[in-house]
């Protein structure tokens, strides 16, 4: 029995597969930075063509059993999207300028559309997502988006948060279930007690670097005043790292491991909290004192960390995924969702 | 032309090795085996666009696409834009001017091009955007920071007509203008614009200047020259203007937009009020002048305000690298020198 299961492990650890990201710092930079020189001398107008070849340099490299992952958004379409939305931008600023009405009013349809937005925008990007020739897709409709998404966070300030954990793992049950990789849907079951976990730990930590640097500031003002605003700065930089290190660390794991697409795909992630930490810690400190010029350094090494500790393990099915999104080209309304940029 | 590499059906996740060959305007794409998979020609291709580091890939008309094996494969393409950019990146030359001029254009884009259109644009904007978003703040301002004032009214009365009448002499419109009085203790001896033409003057500002009529009036110019020059709509519209760069341009880079909208913004907002807060003082200088008040009752006020604002205490040094006013001797330098 004992070797049976060992057997088993054996095969099952043999499909594993690690993602793969073949990217390079040096080559991202040189890519980058003409694609941010192109985007300011043309005063912003080659900006989608800098995303679109930025983000397909980043996936493209991103490869599962040697198929690339792409990204296929059209640069004309997002200009398009973008100019919509300036324009709509400007205008509101415009007549509110005139009827301080209109500005209300706007408000309260830019609150009511937000869920649409948000399902636009998630289907878009996911849309623009392919592997194999297939795209994903969010189906997310406006009701749950609503419940999940704005009104269930909403309800839990009233908790002083303390259920926002748990909202926060039906949110994102709601959002990885109406996902779908062409015509299969992720399938997700996700633990509220995890998050609860997450959440402690991180009060954990953060509470743990706060008083550390509180005595620190504290010892070192009177006499090093320098110091103690070196402490200040430095602990303010861990509080965000640990932030999104803790709680991204935990919730990733969780979500990849419990997640699958079944007969197609599943998932594990080992991620551990203190290589991250160190990756997020320094990647801030690079992109202040580099004044945002260490952005592909960070970008590529944040990549090859998270591929690293994703593996996957395709199923008989991988190859016979139906492809849903038959026009290439999505409509204009989708690009104005888009250029909102809203990423959950 | 041959290339090997991996064929995507059209419309699912299917996928075999393929070769493909190419001559002339014919396309054909043959599994390993010798099967023909798809036969076409050139102009029903669409080449993406080219990369480095990785290889252009074909899209052909019935949806299904072949990603060649090797990194290095180029076709033919006539996209001009995409041979252009692709050769930028692989040019050592290109990329060091590159280097070094973006950062420059950036700067410049942000303290020129920005400024300028913000100034042009804030004078367009009409009165009710203007009173509306006073009405905000001067309800924050009454719920957190005011409390009414206690100086007589006599006094209150005498500085109104003060003011009043040298708006009149300067030629400008009174009607625009409103004089408020508060007392607040959080913010001691103050002068605030709001840029619906509101002025409000602490208690403590009073207290000490109320001696001296002319260094009080300098101190009302020079918030009168926020409000002439639409100071705080600028404001606005520039850190707008940065916004939108940031979103579109620089693109994408969340850690960094992050930054910029948390401590950088700060920064940037108080290197422009820097250049607003002196172009208030020239104001309020240059119309001293014509009233025939000289600017020395100015620098005294401004000497009187700060005699008391930092003491020496541990946490000044924060508190000035923080604090978005430009440093006074500064500010009383640049007045001599006018
Ligand atoms: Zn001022």
């Amino acid at each position: 029995m004992v070797v049976l299961l060992i057997n088993e492990l054996d095969t099952r650890m043999a499909d594993l597969k690690k993602t793969e990201f073949e990217g390079k710092t040096e080559e991202y930079f040189r890519i980058w930075i003409v694609n941010l020189f192109l985007s300011i001398i043309t005063l912003g107008i080659y900006s989608p063509w800098a995303k679109v070849v930025n983000t397909k340099y980043l996936y493209q490299n991103l490869s599962i059993e040697g198929h690339r992952f792409d990204y296929i958004a059209e640069p004309i379409q997002i200009l398009k999207g973008r100019i919509i939305a300036v324009f709509l931008l400007i205008l509101v600023a415009v007549l509110s300028a005139y009827f301080p009405a209109v500005y209300m009013v706007s408000l309260i349809i830019l609150f009511l559309l937000f869920p649409w937005i948000l399902n636009r925008s998630l289907s878009f990007q996911l849309r623009m997502t392919t592997y194999r020739n297939v795209s994903f897709d969010f189906k997310g409709d406006y009701g749950n988006s609503f419940w999940y998404f704005l009104f269930l966070p909403f309800l839990s300030i009233f908790t002083l948060y303390l259920a926002l954990p748990a909202v926060l793992r039906r949110a994102s049950e709601y959002q990885i279930n109406k996902t779908k990789f062409g015509n299969r849907y992720f399938k997700s079951s996700l633990l509220s007690s995890e998050y609860y976990v997450a959440f402690f730990t991180l009060m954990g930590y953060l509470l743990g670097v706060g008083i550390v640097i509180g005595i620190l500031t504290m010892v070192t003002s009177a006499n090093f005043p320098v110091l103690s605003v070196l402490f200040l700065v430095v602990g303010y930089i861990l509080i965000i790292a640990l932030s999104a290190s803790v709680w991204g660390t935990i919730i990733r794991n969780h979500t990849f491991n419990n997640s699958s697409i079944p007969k197609v795909a599943s998932f594990q992630s080992t991620m551990e909290i203190k290589p991250y930490t160190g990756i997020v810690f320094t990647n801030v400190l690079a992109l202040v004192f580099s004044l945002g010029l260490a952005y592909p350094w960070v970008a590529i090494r944040n990549m090859k960390y998270l591929s690293s500790t994703l593996e996957v393990q395709t199923e008989e099915d991988i190859d016979a995924v139906i492809n849903t999104i038959k026009e290439e080209n999505s409509a204009v309304l989708d690009e104005v969702a888009g250029a909102f940029d809203i990423e959950i | 032309m041959k290339v090997q590499g991996t064929y995507y059906f059209s419309n699912s996740s299917k996928t075999c090795s393929a070769e493909i060959e190419i001559i002339g305007k014919h396309i054909k794409v043959l599994t390993s085996d010798g099967d023909l998979v798809l036969e076409t020609e050139r102009s029903f291709v669409k080449i993406s666009l080219s990369i480095p580091g990785l290889p252009d890939s074909l899209k052909f008309s019935d949806g299904s696409s072949f990603v060649p094996s090797e990194k290095s494969v180029r076709w033919p393409s006539d996209s001009l834009l995409s041979r252009i950019a692709e050769r930028l990146m692989n040019n050592l030359t290109a990329l060091i001017i590159i280097l070094v001029s973006t950062p420059l254009l950036i700067w410049f884009l942000m303290f020129t091009v920005i400024p300028n259109i913000a100034e042009s644009t804030a004078e367009l904007i009409p009165q009710a955007p203007k009173s509306l978003l006073s009405k905000g703040l001067m309800e924050h301002l009454e719920e957190n920071f005011f409390l009414s004032s206690e100086i007589d009214s006599k006094k209150i009365e005498t500085i109104e007509t003060l003011f009043y009448e040298t708006l009149d002499d300067l030629g400008l419109d009174r009607k625009k203008y409103l004089l408020l009085f508060y007392k607040s203790d959080y913010l001691g001896a103050n002068a605030l614009a709001l840029p619906d033409g509101t002025i409000i003057l602490t208690d403590g500002m009073i207290e000490k200047l109320i001696s001296y009529p002319d260094s009080l009036l300098s101190v009302l110019l020079h918030e009168v020259g926020h409000i002439e020059n639409n100071h705080s709509i600028r404001l606005i519209i520039q850190s707008l203007g940065v916004g939108i760069i940031f979103t579109y341009l620089v693109g994408d880079i969340q850690g960094l937009a992050e930054i910029v909208s948390g401590s950088g913004i700060g920064l940037l907002q108080s290197s422009f009020s820097r250049e607003m807060e002196i172009e208030a003082d020239r104001f309020s200088v240059v119309s001293l002048d014509k009233i025939n008040i000289p600017k020395e009752r100015f620098i005294f006020a401004m000497e009187t305000i700060d005699s008391d604002g930092d003491e020496p205490g541990s946490n000044s040094l924060l508190v000035k690298y923080l604090s978005t006013h430009p440093h006074t001797e500064e500010r009383i330098q640049l007045v001599k020198d006018l």
